[in-house]
């Protein structure tokens, strides 16, 4: 299966976990990506035409390569989509952007989530065949987010408020998914920029919700989630008693452990909470010690 | 600091067809049908940033019906998240967030500066992804599609609409 890969500006931003064990994933799986050339999405949905300038731009690159992107991060995801969704229902925005480019765009390049790609194209079923190191009895809490979810009208990737993909995927590498009440709720996302306070207050009942259900680990799928509970957790523990050290780690990065990439390709150093006693314990299970 | 309210009565300025004009653009730009509001509360119940805003979400759907001009200058258009629980909660599916992001349109361009006042240590700190979000939510980059009166121009100082970003308690 061949699939046209947008990684975003992640790939030469901070946050590498996301995108860096990408390729030794796609090659493990069979499929075969293509990256389209990346500029940034805008990382921002509005419908002023300014900003819509990222996202139609990758549409109009990917259209000359085919007709379906994938992305890994929520942000692109969700700016994608409701991009497409606006200059498909918008008949006057769709003039202004073609004139703007001098190219009619007409919202018609299908966007995945690589979470999609898993479910729909692959399968969560063939996907627990694939795996080759066993996460079992790993509690993890599958952390959404608001990008991957809201709006439910634009992006229909699963139930807004009681979505299961997430659990579904990580049962399906083997780790015990578990349930938390703050699973789809907000962590700030940006705000950090304008009210560092807001963030921490957000991230902290997160992470609170997530230790109280017995997780050893969050996963996430958007850069915004990852930066706010694990760069910032230092400062939440600052504020609040309640919380241990938990690590944080990308869905992809899950991914890799369970397809034994090696540990260099995972982006490890990136994160502020180290995974890699962690990791060691998986290792341990491994070899029964 | 006296509101924008108090000051447009005192100047007995903003007539009842100014208030409607606002409505209409409002409207218009958010694409929201604000009349269909049961006013049931699910958006506020829901929102996480509800506690920390001065008008809460299903209050703002309810006076851009009544008086729309008193959000001009409430902090919540600029303290929502665009997390859309609200919208997948509402039984009438009202996005709000397009509804503050109607009136930060409106504000903005009564200005043509940019707001944005991080702090070092932060943005040196941040993922790439938010500062440019913030840079699209909180500054005049976008093209000015709503003139703005010139009374607005004059309200909106820099500093007060720093103060309103920030949040921060007058
Ligand atoms: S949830 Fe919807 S209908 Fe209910 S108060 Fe909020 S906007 Fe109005
Ligand atoms: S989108 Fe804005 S108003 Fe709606 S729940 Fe989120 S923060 Fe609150």
């Amino acid at each position: 299966m061949k699939i046209l890969y947008y990684s975003g500006c992640l790939s030469q931003s901070k946050t590498t976990g996301l995108t860096l064990p990408m390729q030794a994933i796609a090659n493990s799986l069979g499929i075969e990506i293509i990256e389209i050339p990346s500029i940034c999405c805008g990382a921002f949905f509005t419908k002023n035409i300014i900003d819509m300038y990222g996202p139609v731009r990758v549409f109009l690159n990917a259209r000359k390569l085919g007709n379906e992107v994938m992305t890994t991060c929520a942000l692109c995801y969700n700016v994608l989509k409701q991009t497409n969704s606006l200059i498909r229902s918008d008949p006057k925005r769709r003039s202004e952007i073609s004139s703007f480019f001098g190219e009619d765009y007409d919202g018609g390049v299908k966007v995945y989530h690589f979470l999609e790609i898993l479910r729909d194209k692959i399968g969560f079923d063939k996907l627990s065949d694939i795996i080759k190191v066993d996460l079992k009895g790993l509690k993890v809490a599958p952390y959404y987010g608001c990008l991957l979810l809201r709006p439910y009208e634009e992006i229909r990737l699963d139930n807004p408020e009681n979505p299961s993909i997430f659990e579904d995927f990580l049962a399906s590498i083997g780790c015990e998914p578990v349930d938390f009440p703050y699973k789809t709720e907000c962590c700030g996302s940006y705000l950090g920029a304008i009210s560092l306070d807001s963030v921490i207050e957000h991230s902290h009942a997160i992470i609170r919700s997530a230790l109280t259900s017995g997780a050893e680990v969050i996963a996430v799928a958007c850069p915004l989630c990852h930066f706010n509970l694990d760069q910032m957790q230092e400062r939440i523990m600052q504020k609040y008693e309640d919380i241990s050290n938990i690590p944080i780690l990308y869905f992809t990065q899950l991914l890799a452990i369970a397809l034994n990439v090696e540990e260099k390709l995972l982006g490890l150093e990136q994160h502020s909470v180290n995974p890699r006693p962690w990791l060691r314990k998986i290792a341990r299970i491994q070899h029964g010690v | 600091m006296r509101s924008l309210i108090t000051e447009m009565a005192r100047d007995n300025k903003m007539a009842y067809r100014d208030s409607i004009d606002l409505m209409k653009k409002i409207i218009d730009i958010s694409g929201q049908n604000v009349f269909s509001c049961n006013l049931c509360g699910k958006c506020t119940a829901g929102c996480p940033i509800s506690d920390a805003m001065d008008i809460k979400p299903h209050q703002v759907v309810r006076l851009v019906q009544v008086r729309p001009e008193a959000l001009l200058d409430s902090k919540a258009i600029w303290l929502c998240a665009c997390c859309l629980t609200c919208v997948s909660r509402c039984p009438k599916m009202i996005d709000i967030a397009k509804i503050m992001e109607a009136y930060r349109t409106i504000v903005l361009s009564s200005k043509r500066e940019d707001f944005i006042e991080y702090s070092p240590e932060l943005s040196s700190l941040l993922p790439i992804q938010a500062l440019v979000a913030v840079r699209s939510k909180y500054s005049m980059v976008h093209l000015p599609f709503y003139s703005p009166t010139v009374r607005l121009r004059k309200y909106f100082t820099r500093e007060r609409l720093l103060m309103l970003m920030g949040g921060k308690k007058t």
